[in-house]
């Protein structure tokens, strides 16, 4: 089967504002949002459930974590996401995985394509697929580009501290990105004098970390900028230099008080605008790509997040209590809330090789990254301090085809040599058992996301294709050739994009 | 002297006159001593576009299966797998496995008796009509008949089975029976010789051949003058032997010889135009193969043009013991190779050598030269005063010092060694100010992007005079941080000397003084036969490899997704296999008649004896 021969007729199911969808969405009062969620007979912890769990909180399963947590409560699958599994998917334990990826950042992670190899083979392997998720989220949050950095090391030590506090708290993390070599020379705040106070890295501080835009005034951020001063880089090293810390009193937000970089650090951190900003962007990252669904844009302070928000202030920032208190909500679970996002081209890629179990041996990972980069994530280098942008604008033209050539082509189904060197090997099927080969694979990707329509009419199509003579068969085993077919349009379907 | 003892004098020194004159014989017989030419090549005409001789099929088989290179090959993760998991391979082991049964020997004994007596292999051309013919002679004639006899009952039978017509054809020529096989293969038994094509028309002409009726316009291979010259020389202990016609390969496909401009590349124009030409207009190439436990050789002889070089390419072609200088062997060397080239002659038929786009980006060469080189002329001023031996040297990593870093990366030392004209007495002096001067431009970039910049100290020594730099290490007070990565550039100290006719610019300064240490013995220089003459020592690599291990396997998870305990498999496989090759050897000879390639391995002896 060839991409150009391929069709569907199918509308995609979800991330559209149809007025059945909107209606679902507000059919859940947002006073219930926040409860802590129950499975019943009307949403069932089932597969969809599960993997939907996954999608969010880590990456598409695989048919034995599937299983695996269809056999546990959601409290219990929850918990092990936030804390973590003993073993990879390759059975290594967790921390030897550590280790091992540890060893190979320094060792490979040279360049940046020897660091997003690295960071993908992390992904690929590790047995804590929620804080490298995290990971990234703060990566997007803290956007530092190697770019303009240049320093492999800098940049490797820089996301080392992210995923150090993936899941602790905000505040720690707040403070140790005001010391990172990587973002201070991102920022231009590597040699920060008290005589000429560079603002830069307290308007960020200010506009992208903590408060959002309206949040404070220019004069808060030129008083903010005065604490950071006697702030330095030297050959790749933090350094403080106290005879250039402007240590006389400033005026922010209200308050005057001999600020320097921690103790406004805290400040922030007790404005409601803060809480509310950071639980805007996770409702974000883990419920839905469109502002509507959460009760209006973002920034604005939805009422819909205030328990959020308060979840974050009263746990001081906690971001394991905070996504524990999230992902155990209905809102999370609401099946109007399902496939409401755009899987981002790193937890498509890596959620198919996951999926499919192509762990041991993997995927050449310099050509995994060079994927990334086309379908428009390059990791360790977003576009810029706001980072990247995410929701449908992962599905530009390229970056659409090329996520359904990587998709092919890891199913055997795509034009050409597989340039990823591994690929599935779908076992040979037979036309009368053509439908169970799709169910299956349906069941482990798309759950409710393919309808049985959709399911039937791939059958179809993959019997049209056999009869057609000028299609070229992607396999030759013909067996294996049809399985291919159907798997290469399971995977060209809408809802296979979202999460 | 008494007549007794006279008579004892001149038996002992006719003995002795006789002894030697034996053993003169023998010498010079081993000398030319070369395998014999096989019967078969009465049957194979002289104008054949390929020829190929197989002597020892069976040395080939106890190579491809000694202990020694199976270990190191199932050493290769994967590899095994791929053998067991070829479908093909497995079901072509099977069959054999099934016909030596009914033989009554086994598979390995049964393949080595079928071909132990050599084989012939020729492919033509009648008119476009492929011709193919294999010609082999099997220790044991009868055992030959039974063997295809299984084989062919064998195919018939699973033709039945299958409802599937008969696949087999029998006819007859004058007594001698032909198997035709669906139309696209032929065979027959005649003399003792196993004999196929691929139909049976040319089977036919080849039987006719066998039996002494060709018509009397055949020319046969065995005769032709031509292919003794070619197998001139040819070692006796050769496994193969062939000759491709490229003549007629020519006449029947012109263009493939054809090198278009945009597909010239420079540097091979530069390093190799003669014998490319060679192989575009010569009309023959012959190569020999040889595999001993002791060492493996390929010997490639390709004809040169046969009116001669154009002007352009003879004055690439040195004049004979002119060859390249002595490859260089400075301890811890791990790779010399020594090349004549003028490269005022190849600037002086760089129309001819380079493509059009190479030739625009050397045309400012004028200007930039002029700047480096005290504003001479790049012709005339700089490569008029290059000599035309250029020799590269690879050593082992030089020692760090203390207080440089040690990247986690170690890497060989490299030098070029260049001649120098010795009428010009003021380049060499220019070339060491050129030298600086580029040091001087890279540290304006090493500023501009906070990188390490290069320090220079001067030494000089009687007639040498030296340059060397070293990368600043991070300042005392200001270290980087304690898992920064060191940059590779640690490993390298750039450094330039001259003496007298010669100049070396090397990674490394102790390496750039070892081969000035090496240069001061006269000898050193002295021209050999070969255009181009190398070494490699295998086992130092193998070293290099082991000492960069951790980074290789590394490298070997990301690229290829292999899991650390595979990676680890493959390296360590990589590295043992090329400790056993032990040495590689290179040659070039531009002789009248013909272009020699000489690539050799001498492996390295194996603990208890054993060779590969």
């Amino acid at each position: 089967m060839r991409t150009a021969t391929m069709r569907t007729t199918l509308k995609p199911q979800g991330l559209d504002d149809s007025p059945r969808h909107a209606f679902a969405v507000a059919a859940l009062n947002p006073s219930r949002w926040w409860e802590p969620w129950t499975p019943d007979e009307s949403n069932p912890w089932d597969r969809d459930a599960v993997a939907h769990l996954h999608r969010r909180a880590g990456f598409m399963p695989n048919t034995a974590t599937l299983e695996r947590d269809l056999n546990r409560t959601p409290d219990e699958a929850i918990e092990s996401l936030l804390l973590g599994d003993e073993q990879g998917p390759d059975g290594q334990h967790a921390d030897d995985l550590d280790a091992q990826a540890d060893q190979l950042d320094r060792r490979v992670g040279r360049n940046l394509e020897g660091l997003q190899s690295c960071w993908l083979h992390r992904m690929i392997h590790t047995a804590r697929p929620l804080r490298e998720r995290m990971t990234l989220f703060w990566h997007d949050h803290f956007a530092t580009s190697f770019d303009k950095v240049g320093d492999a090391t800098l940049m490797r030590h820089h996301i080392a501290l992210l995923r150090r506090h993936a899941l602790g708290r905000f505040g720690p993390l707040l403070k140790a990105i005001g010391r990172d070599p990587a973002m201070l020379i991102w920022l231009d705040s590597a040699a920060n004098r008290k005589r000429r106070p560079n603002e830069n890295y307290a308007r960020e501080v200010m506009e992208l970390f903590t408060l959002g835009i309206g949040h404070y005034t220019e004069a808060d951020i030129q008083e903010a900028a005065r604490a950071f001063t006697g702030r330095f880089v030297v050959n790749g090293r933090y350094v403080e230099r106290p005879e250039e810390f402007d240590d006389r009193p400033k005026r922010v937000l209200g308050k005057t008080a001999p600020f320097d970089g921690d103790s406004l650090a805290d400040w922030l951190l007790e404005q409601p605008a803060c809480a509310q900003f950071l639980a805007a962007k996770l409702a974000s990252w883990f419920l839905s790509d469109l502002p509507e669904d959460l009760g209006g844009e973002a920034s604005s302070g939805s009422d819909c997040l205030a328990p959020l928000a308060e979840t974050l202030r009263t746990t001081r920032y906690d971001l394991t209590a905070t996504l524990r208190f999230l992902l155990r909500s209905r809102i999370f679970f609401d099946p109007a809330m399902r496939r409401r996002k755009v899987k981002s081209p790193v937890e498509f890629t890596v959620g198919m090789v996951r999926s499919l179990d192509l762990i041991k041996p993997t995927l050449r990972l310099n050509e995994l990254a060079q994927a990334n980069n086309t379908m428009g994530q390059r990791l360790f280098a977003p576009p810029g301090v706001a980072g990247w942008d995410g929701g449908p604008a992962w599905l530009g033209t390229t970056a659409t085809l090329a996520r359904l050539n990587f998709a092919l082509a890891l199913v055997g189904a795509g034009p050409g040599d597989n340039p990823f060197g591994r690929g599935h090997q779908p076992e040979p099927v037979a036309i009368n058992q053509l439908a169970d080969l799709v169910d299956r694979y349906a069941d482990l990707w798309l759950q409710a996301g393919a309808s049985p329509s959709a399911r039937r009419s791939i059958v179809e199509q993959v019997v049209t294709l056999e009869r057609d003579p000028t299609n070229t068969p992607a396999d030759a085993d013909p067996g294996r050739a049809r399985a291919r077919a159907a798997l290469g349009l399971l995977v060209a379907l809408p809802e296979f994009q979202l999460a | 002297m008494s007549p007794k003892l006279a008579r004892a004098w001149s038996a002992v020194a006719l003995a002795a006159a006789w002894t030697w004159l034996l053993i003169l014989a023998e010498t010079i017989h081993s000398a030319r001593a070369e395998p014999p030419i096989p019967e078969a090549s009465r049957w194979v005409s002289a104008d054949a576009l390929i020829y190929v001789e197989w002597h020892r099929p069976d040395t080939l088989l106890d190579r491809l299966e000694d202990p020694w290179l199976q270990a190191r090959l199932n050493a290769f993760p994967g590899y095994a797998q791929a053998f067991s998991n070829n479908a093909e391979l497995i079901q072509a082991r099977r069959i054999a496995e099934l016909v030596a049964a009914q033989v009554g020997v086994t598979w390995r004994e049964g393949l080595a008796d079928l071909v132990r007596g050599g084989a012939v292999i020729a492919f033509d051309l009648e008119g476009f009509q492929p011709v193919l013919t294999i010609i082999v002679k099997p220790k044991d004639d009868a055992v030959l008949r039974r063997t295809l006899q299984v084989i062919l009952q064998g195919m018939q039978d699973d033709a039945r089975s299958k409802g599937n017509p008969d696949p087999v054809r029998q006819s007859t020529r004058d007594g001698v029976t032909i198997y035709a096989l669906n139309d696209q293969a032929a065979y027959a038994v005649h003399q003792g010789h196993l004999l196929i094509s691929n139909g049976v028309q040319p089977l036919s002409i080849l039987l006719d051949r066998v039996s002494g009726r060709a018509p009397a316009r055949f020319k046969t291979m065995a005769d032709s003058s031509s292919l003794r010259e070619r197998r001139a020389g040819l070692p006796d202990d050769a496994i193969i032997f062939g000759m491709v016609n490229l003549e007629r390969l020519r006449a029947f496909n012109p263009r493939a010889f054809e090198l278009p401009a945009d597909q010239v590349n420079p540097l091979l124009s530069i390093l190799f135009a003669p014998w490319v030409e060679s192989a575009r207009k010569g009309n023959w190439v012959a190569a020999h193969l040889v595999w001993t436990p002791e060492h493996l050789e390929l010997g490639v002889n390709l004809a040169t043009p046969p009116n001669g070089y154009d002007p352009v390419f003879a004055s690439l072609v040195p004049e004979s013991k002119q060859g390249a200088a002595t490859p260089l062997s400075p301890p811890g060397a791990i790779a010399s190779l020594s090349l004549r080239r003028d490269l005022a002659e190849v600037w002086k038929n760089r129309v001819t050598l380079l493509p059009p786009e190479t030739l625009q980006g050397l045309s400012q060469l004028d200007a930039t030269t002029g700047v480096f080189f005290g504003g001479r002329d790049f012709e005339n001023g700089v490569l008029a005063a290059l000599g035309s031996d250029w020799r590269i040297v690879a050593a082992r990593p030089a020692p760090f010092a203390q207080d440089q870093p040690r990247p986690d990366v170690t890497l060989p030392s490299f030098a070029l060694v260049g001649g120098l004209n010795p009428q010009d007495k003021d380049f060499p002096l220019r070339l060491e100010l050129g030298f600086q001067s580029l040091v001087g431009i890279l540290n304006l970039q090493a500023n501009m992007n906070q990188t390490p910049p290069l320090l220079m100290s001067l030494e000089r020594d009687g007639n040498v005079s030296m340059t060397t730099t070293r990368f600043m290490p991070p300042a005392p007070g200001a270290p980087p941080p304690d898992d920064a990565v060191v940059p590779v550039q640690y490993n390298f100290t750039p450094s330039f000397a001259s003496l007298g006719d010669r100049f070396v610019l090397g990674s490394t300064a102790p390496l750039t003084r070892a081969l000035v240490e090496a240069l001061r013995d006269p000898k050193a220089s002295e021209p050999s036969q070969p255009t181009l003459v190398g070494w490699i020592d295998l086992n130092a690599v193998a070293d290099l490899l082991a000492a960069n291990r951790d980074a290789l396997v590394a490298q070997n998870m990301t690229e290829q997704g292999n899991d650390r305990e595979t990676a680890q498999a493959t390296i360590d496989a990589l590295t043992g296999f090329v400790h056993d090759l032990g040495r590689f050897d290179l040659s070039v000879e531009d002789t009248p008649n013909a272009v020699r390639f000489r690539l050799g391995f001498t492996f390295q002896p194996q603990p208890g004896g054993t060779q590969p």
